[in-house]
């Protein structure tokens, strides 16, 4: 284990390093310190970013970290900027890697930096290059297949829901019926989803009464949250209707930048509830979500009050379609005492018992626990038990 | 029934069942034959063993069951195989299907148990389950606890430990036990101290005895939204899954039966087992206790025909197989018979070697053999079964459309009837609706409206229940039909249906239906209109993906229409597919594999399914998929059951210029038959005895007698009887099969004459018994039942003669054997004539 006088020497450097290589990007969008590091999922990246770099939203200012390590969060891709992966550079001295730009692309990162390799030998290479030790836990919206002793373990971090999000286009004839449009388009059936997203170019479907034109919108392919929800409303990537835009595969998740409907038109694409409340109620670092809202379905709302107090309504969080739990992955042998590779600053930063680790839910209500931060950004208490696996 | 307007859709048993029966008095009124067996409805054998249960009767705990009102139908419980069977279902609840992390909600899950609970005997034990090879959330041995280790069941507990690290909850996995005592366990008790540990190096979902491969479990099957569903589940015997050994022979006080297993319809709700989604295993205790249980009694496994005894091959037709399987067990220990292998190949070659070859295999086909020569086969009918669309497609209402509750309520239920023409055959063969195209690539080569999937063709909707135009389907799988590759007379049956309607080939010519869509060009029978100047020619015995559209997405593979839509390998994998709803969709573009390809396709969840297949009547039946209605030369929309394929040979011609292989074509008598399924093919066993040793010839003709005896004819699920989907040979038939048999063992005779024009038809045949008034020798032609007296084959539009196109080996064949000159001779005439028709401007 390093002592923690190299840490700090590698704090300075990886500052200075960071200050160099990302003049480009929003100053804080990537971590500004050193120790463990964290990449993986974009719906938790802003409530893990705001935890590892230190908030004040909940009026309290918690900041998590581990024995004395800082945690370093690495977003999946800069908000509101078109293809932003790139590469990055998780510890001193360290091999620059392809940023992990979703669940899977993280916990693939993790477990090539402790070299699992499907159980035979070792394999540290991660889209060719050796990640070896570069990689402490991951953020996953999705989950793993459960094993007895996985080399993984999946450790809740909160309950997030899938939605859909959209805006109205401008009334084209000036009749008004955008109003009209907008009612339509604001509750939604899962029959109803469906539908859309197996409409065709030829036949799609149009708002009764009204000009306007649904246009769905289709996330780029890796993406946890819109693989979710094709599964949640039984459409296949080889059913998809021709009349959904992907725009070439790229539309990140989350970004409601994205939705640009024409005149007569009405735009709707998947979000997690959870990112969608962390951006509207300003907690996340941007707010993209200026213009679009969040649509309920079969007659139930995601979300209650009204921002900058936006909180998830929990019969929508724990509903078996629409709810998820999301977890931070860490590798088992890292929390695990006795074992060669414990490290205790994990163990911290993924101990649910304690009230500013990563993974708090107990019964504080302190505004001072990373529970009641989660809770601005959207999440609620988890509903999945912790589990490993090996992917 | 058989009128000019479509039947609705049968939505229940019943009411199919009666429409059976209906059709099967009408064609008792027209059929004076005594069949050899009592003429049944197709579905009808097996009903005897059907079961039904229901959670007030089993669950003693039924008011806190997920489903309190749950009833259970399971379409047969007796004498099983390796076949499907229906389960169906009443009272359930409206579904949620499963995402990524949780198995769904309010759902049902079946599987297969082998041993009885030790505690009671009426219910099966829940360590003998094949369940967990799913692997999915909520379908798994195993589970991390919602709970503490206090708050475990205590069934669960002894199965329960506690993992080294203190984030993790309490891990319960329950153990399985094969037949042979063979087990896995996921928890090690210490002996001595009683304390349990996890057992790290052992998956109880992926194990030595089943995983997700092999598993017939289904670990999620959806109620539509009024609380009612079915599904064709997979019975495995031992020869599947040798940790169940369903079927293993037993025998006891010397009477040999198959052992028994047990079918348990699982209940699931929104959440079980201390989790608030379904996330546990349906194995723990809290979901166990509500799970159904059906008895399973299996026919005993094995070989039962004699050790050493001498093996013969019969070779061709796809149509019999399920038969001969079924007839081997008896007819391999009768005196004098052998074991008889199929081997299934394009009947045209089958015939062409037995017609040529010294000590060929018995032909199983369903055309004569190809020859402007004296034909020398004798042909024996030993079968009477067809070819059948069958389908999977489940009602998914247009939330769009105003429409009746009623519909509303169906949602994610199976549609249990349709009816198909000869013209929407021949669009979805041909390629003509969009979602049958790979997509993102210029289609504009289609003129016309093209609808994206047959269910929203007019000409569909045309014919077929109203609830059909409010449904919102898609998918590739209803814009085309699962076919097989290669060659075979069910393809050329197919074709020759397809032509002989003005409709259907006046659309394949080119010209466009009432609704305005025109065939795809590259099947056109026009030259003028096809792209590649040739006409398509539709006497041809293969199902070709002829559009040579191709697509490539970047950074992908190029996708053709084979790639889009793969064949199958033979008629009765596609009944498979329909069964499990495999639909043969493409998967995602695998750039590490070596080469790079495309993967498969996940199949649609039971609920969510919509696909058509080709397959035959016998398959259909034995995995119990839903089959589609055709409409006869009469008019009217026929299923395939037995009644209506005995309608059809009832009103079968020759085919052949002797007159001896019938067919059902259309003309005068086909389009006289009300009652006919359209698509049923006689199959004859074809031999040719001037070119068998006297022990082949014996051997032939005992299959042949026990084929069409009494016992090999009569309808059953028994061993040395006729499966499901086929229809019993009427007593002319069977009498026209024993001539041919007794020709076959009498040995050569002089070239076979023609036989007589007659006008008898098969009223009076069956007095006569066909045989007495022919006034032929009967070793030279076996008589046939309803000769038409004319050895044109009437097609109302009048198809080219038919091609031979016998294949190069074929060739090399007749080469090689000098006797066959004349055979020879006939094939390069009628090749060259075939080279002239493909040359035609």
């Amino acid at each position: 284990m390093k002592s923690k006088k190299l840490v700090a020497i590698g704090a300075t450097a990886v500052v200075a390093l960071a200050g160099i290589a990302f003049t480009g990007a929003p100053a804080f969008a990537d971590p500004v310190g050193d120790g463990l590091s964290i990449v993986g999922s974009d719906t938790l990246q802003d409530a893990v970013s705001a935890l590892a770099n230190g908030t004040t939203i909940t009026g309290s200012s918690v900041k998590v970290s581990g024995n004395g390590l800082v945690l370093g969060s690495w977003d999946a891709f800069t908000l509101g900027v078109t293809g932003g992966v790139g590469k990055i550079q998780t510890k001193p001295f360290g091999n620059v890697f392809d940023r992990p730009n979703g669940s899977g692309a993280g916990r693939t990162a993790l477990l090539r930096s402790i070299g699992y390799n499907g159980g035979s030998g070792t394999n540290y290479i991660y889209n060719g290059v050796n990640v070896q030790d570069q990689v402490d836990l991951a953020r996953s919206s999705s989950r793993g297949t459960v094993v007895a002793g996985g080399v993984l373990t999946y450790v809740p971090f909160g309950q997030d829901a899938i939605s859909f999000m959209y805006k109205v286009g401008t009334d084209g004839d000036g009749d008004g019926d955008a109003a009209a449009a907008a009612t339509w388009i604001s509750d939604l059936t899962l029959n109803e989803l469906t539908a859309l997203y197996t409409s065709t170019t030829g036949s799609p479907v149009t708002v009764s009464g009204t000009d306007y034109v649904v246009k769905p919108l289709g996330l780029q392919s890796s993406s946890g949250t819109w693989t979710s929800f094709l599964s949640k409303i039984g459409v296949t990537t080889t059913s998809l209707g021709s009349g959904v835009d992907t725009r070439g595969n790229t539309i990140p998740e989350n970004d409601g930048a994205v939705l640009t409907p024409t005149v007569d038109q009405v735009q709707i694409i998947p979000v997690s509830v959870a990112n969608y409340i962390g951006q509207a109620n300003n907690a996340a670092r941007i707010n993209t979500m200026a213009g679009a809202s969040v649509g309920s379905i079969d007659g139930v709302a995601p979300i209650t009050g009204s921002a900058p107090n936006l909180a998830p309504s929990t019969v929508f969080y724990n509903s078996p379609t629409w709810g998820r739990t999301v977890f931070i992955v860490v590798p088992t042998a890292k929390i695990t005492s006795g074992n060669p590779a414990y490290n205790q600053g994990v163990f911290d930063l993924t101990n649910p018992a304690s009230l500013t680790s990563l993974t708090y839910w107990g019964a504080s209500g302190s505004p001072a626990t990373s529970k009641a931060v989660k809770l601005r950004f959207g999440f609620s208490a988890p509903q999945d038990a912790a589990f490993t696996a090996n992917n | 029934m058989n009128t000019e307007i479509p039947p609705r859709p049968a939505r229940t048993a019943i009411r199919s069942g009666v429409s059976g029966i209906v059709v099967g008095t009408l064609v008792w009124g027209v059929l004076t034959v005594a069949a050899v067996a009592s003429p049944a409805d197709s579905a009808s054998a097996a009903t005897g063993s059907t079961v039904t249960v229901t959670v007030q009767d089993q669950d003693p705990d039924a008011d806190d069951a997920p489903m309190p009102d749950l009833a259970v139908t399971v379409s047969q419980t007796e004498h099983l195989v390796a076949q499907g069977i229906r389960v169906s279902w009443t009272g359930g609840k409206k579904s949620i299907a499963p995402t990524g992390g949780h198995g769904g909600a309010n759902f049902l899950q079946i599987f297969m148990c082998w041993g009885d609970d030790p505690t009671n005997p009426n219910r099966p034990d829940r360590n003998t389950c094949m369940y967990g090879g799913a692997n999915t959330p909520g379908a798994t041995r195993d589970a991390f606890r919602n709970l503490t280790m206090g708050e475990i069941p205590a069934e669960d507990l002894p199965y329960t430990a506690l993992s080294a690290n203190p984030f993790l909850p309490p891990y319960t996995r329950i153990p399985f036990v094969a037949r042979d005592g063979s087990r896995i366990d996921g928890i090690k008790t210490d002996p001595v101290t009683g304390v349990r540990t996890i057992d790290e190096s052992v998956d109880l979902n992926i194990n030595q005895f089943f995983t997700s491969y092999s598993t017939n479990e289904i670990p999620w099957v959806g109620s539509g939204d009024d609380g009612t569903g079915a599904v064709s589940f997979e019975v495995q015997t031992a020869a599947q899954s040798s940790a169940l050994g369903c079927g293993t022979a037993v025998t006891t006080a010397g009477v040999t039966t198959g052992a028994s297993c047990w079918l348990v319809i699982l209940p699931r709700g929104a959440f079980d087992n201390g989790s608030s989604t379904t996330t546990q295993s349906g194995l723990f205790i809290d979901s166990w206790k509500h799970a159904l249980a059906v008895k399973l009694e299996f026919d005993p496994l094995g070989n039962r025909c004699p050790l050493g005894a001498a093996e013969r091959q019969l070779a061709g037709s796809e149509l019999a197989t399920l038969a001969v399987n079924s007839w081997q067990p008896v007819v391999c220990n009768q005196t004098g018979a052998s074991v008889y292998s199929l081997l299934t190949l394009p009947e045209s070659d089958a015939v062409l070697t037995a017609a040529t070859s010294s000590d060929a295999p018995l032909a199983l086909t369903s055309y004569p053999l190809k020859t402007e020569a004296a034909d020398p086969l004798q042909y024996a009918p030993i079968a009477i079964t067809g070819v059948t669309v069958s389908l999977a497609i489940d009602r998914r209402p247009d939330p769009f459309k105003n429409i009746p509750d009623a519909y509303k309520d169906a949602a994610h239920t199976p549609f249990t009837s349709v009816n198909l023409t000869p013209r929407l055959l021949a669009k979805l063969l041909t390629y003509s609706y969009l979602s049958a195209l790979p997509p993102g690539t210029d289609t504009s080569y289609l003129t016309g409206p093209h609808p994206d999937t047959v269910t929203k063709d007019p000409d569909f909707l045309a014919v077929n229940d109203p609830e059909w135009a409010a449904q919102d389907l898609s998918g590739a799988a209803i814009a085309d039909i699962i076919v097989p590759q290669g060659r075979s007379d069910a393809a050329r049956a197919v074709w020759a249906y397809i032509a002989a309607d003005a409709d259907a080939r006046a659309f394949l010519a080119g010209t466009a239906d009432p609704w305005g869509m025109v065939v795809n060009p590259w099947y056109c029978t026009n030259a003028a209109k096809n792209p590649t100047g040739n006409a398509f020619s539709l006497d041809r015995d293969d199902l070709p993906k002829a559009d040579p559209i191709e697509v490539t997405p970047a950074n992908l593979g190029p996708i053709n229409l084979v790639t889009w839509r793969p064949y199958a390998n033979d008629l009765s994998t596609v009944a498979y597919f329909t069964l499990r709803g495999d639909a043969q969709f493409i998967g995602g573009w695998d750039p590490f594999a070596i080469p790079p390809k495309y993967g498969k396709g996940t199949r649609m969840l039971p609920g969510n399914q919509a696909l058509l297949g080709l397959t035959t009547t016998s398959a259909a039946a034995r995995y119990q998929v839903v089959t589609a209605s055709l409409r006869n030369p009469a008019g009217s929309f026929v299923p395939p059951t037995a009644n209506s394929m005995l309608a059809a040979a009832d009103a079968m011609t020759a085919l052949d210029k002797a007159g001896r292989v019938l067919g059902f074509v259309a003309g005068s008598k086909a389009q006289a038959a009300t009652g006919a399924y359209p698509l049923t093919m006689p199959v004859y066993a074809a031999a040719n005895p001037g070119k068998l040793d006297a022990t082949l010839r014996t051997a032939y003709s005992a299959f042949i007698t026990y084929a069409t005896s009494s016992a090999g004819q009569t309808l059953g699920i028994d061993s040395g009887q006729l499966p499901n989907g086929y229809a019993p040979l009427p007593a002319a038939w069977a009498t026209t099969a024993k001539a041919a048999a007794a020709a076959i063992v009498a040995g050569p005779t002089p070239t076979p004459t023609p036989a007589p024009s007659q006008s008898t038809s098969l009223n009076s045949n069956n007095s006569s018994g066909g045989s007495s008034d022919s006034g032929d020798d009967d070793t030279s032609a076996a008589p046939q039942p309803t000769p038409s007296g004319t050895a044109d084959v009437v097609l109302s539009g009048g198809v080219t003669p038919e091609d031979p196109e016998a294949p190069a080996g074929s060739a090399l064949l007749i080469g090689l054997i000098a006797a066959a000159v004349s055979a020879l001779i006939a094939w390069i005439t009628s090749r060259r004539r075939s080279i002239r028709t493909w040359s035609r401007p």
